[in-house]
């Protein structure tokens, strides 16, 4: 089967993407690297009692080698879940480890807070 | 497949497709060439039986709704970043989740909502591209660069973060490669994100 000639003008048609690698005319490699986050993703409600300290432990711990690497800490995130106007102070993760996170907010409120906690391995 | 779709992303599989043109050795021109590649192992969410996630264009308003494309078996985690600097709480039923901000804004609501079970009685296959990081901040404002490559082609990613101290926290300038933290007031401390780019397959 013979090529196909194309022209120059038509060529700057046909390269719409980023990820083409006009020095090496192929397209730039993408990470492959896999990853699951099947089993390592906490989420529930929790609620402060009148506190700025909320210690969670999760459920399993993150250390589990079946799941991930030793070390790995999860990236934890919070959200009010207070209502329809917001009730608690902000809300930051004091400490987190492999075990446990500590929330804080930045006032004494009772109320709740969604939070999920995720590693990437 | 056709030249303004160089990449496309197979229903039945986490693989891209895409097209490029290649030089021949005969010097006589370039040929059309179609490839694949993995981009994101698929899994099944084995802890998690259910997810859902969204983008919201929000326009003056202070209440935004988002109906799930499934019905949840319990009120999922429902966890969302704003474009302003808003405080936020939510609300949320198996169907709908149910945004109120401080004040009214314009802006972008990226959100993800999560069931976490137990019992992987049934699971929803998802295809993932996923990048996360810790950044040290000392003002308000960061720009924050994604690892290279990992969206580009995908689209814009849902963003979650949040700070090891007090502030308020939103994001800016979302795109393929990068996006901005901000955080209410002058800030001395870690910000974790994560990013994603989902596919329900």
């Amino acid at each position: 089967m013979s090529a196909i000639s194309y022209r120059r003008s038509r060529l700057k048609k046909v390269y719409p993407f980023v990820g083409y690698d006009t020095t090496k005319s192929e397209v730039k490699p993408t990470d492959t690297k896999p990853f699951v986050i099947g089993d390592i993703v906490e989420s529930q409600d929790y609620q402060f009692s009148a506190s700025d300290t909320k210690s969670i432990s999760f459920g399993s711990t993150f250390t589990d080698v079946m799941k991930i690497a030793t070390g790995s800490v999860p990236g934890v995130y919070t959200i009010d879940t207070s209502g329809s106007q917001a009730q608690l102070g902000n809300t930051f993760i004091s400490s987190v480890d492999e075990a446990s996170v500590t929330v804080k907010q930045s006032s004494d409120n009772s109320n709740s807070f969604g939070a999920i906690a995720i590693v990437i391995i | 497949m056709p030249y303004n779709q160089a990449f496309k992303l197979y229903k039945d599989a986490n693989k891209v497709r895409y097209a490029y043109l290649k030089a021949n050795n005969t010097k006589s021109g370039l040929e059309r060439k179609i490839d694949e590649i993995n981009i994101a192992t698929p899994f099944f969410i084995s802890d998690i039986l259910e997810v859902d996630f969204g983008v919201e264009t929000v326009t003056t308003a202070n209440t935004i709704t988002a109906n799930f494309d499934i019905t949840f078996s319990d009120v999922p985690t429902v966890i969302a970043t704003t474009t302003d600097n808003v405080k936020l709480s939510v609300t949320s039923t198996t169907d709908t989740a149910t945004f109120s901000a401080s004040e009214q804004y314009t802006g972008t609501l990226y959100w993800i909502a999560v069931n976490k079970k137990t019992d992987p009685i049934s699971v929803r296959k998802v295809a993932i591209a996923l990048d996360s990081g810790v950044e040290d901040l000392s003002s308000t404002t960061k720009t924050i660069s994604f690892t290279t490559n990992k969206f580009v082609g995908l689209g814009n990613p849902i963003i979650l973060v949040s700070a090891n101290a007090n502030a308020n926290i939103y994001i800016t300038n979302v795109s393929e490669t990068s996006f901005v933290i901000n955080t209410s007031e002058d800030f001395t401390g870690k910000i974790y994100w994560t990013a994603f780019v989902i596919r329900k397959l």
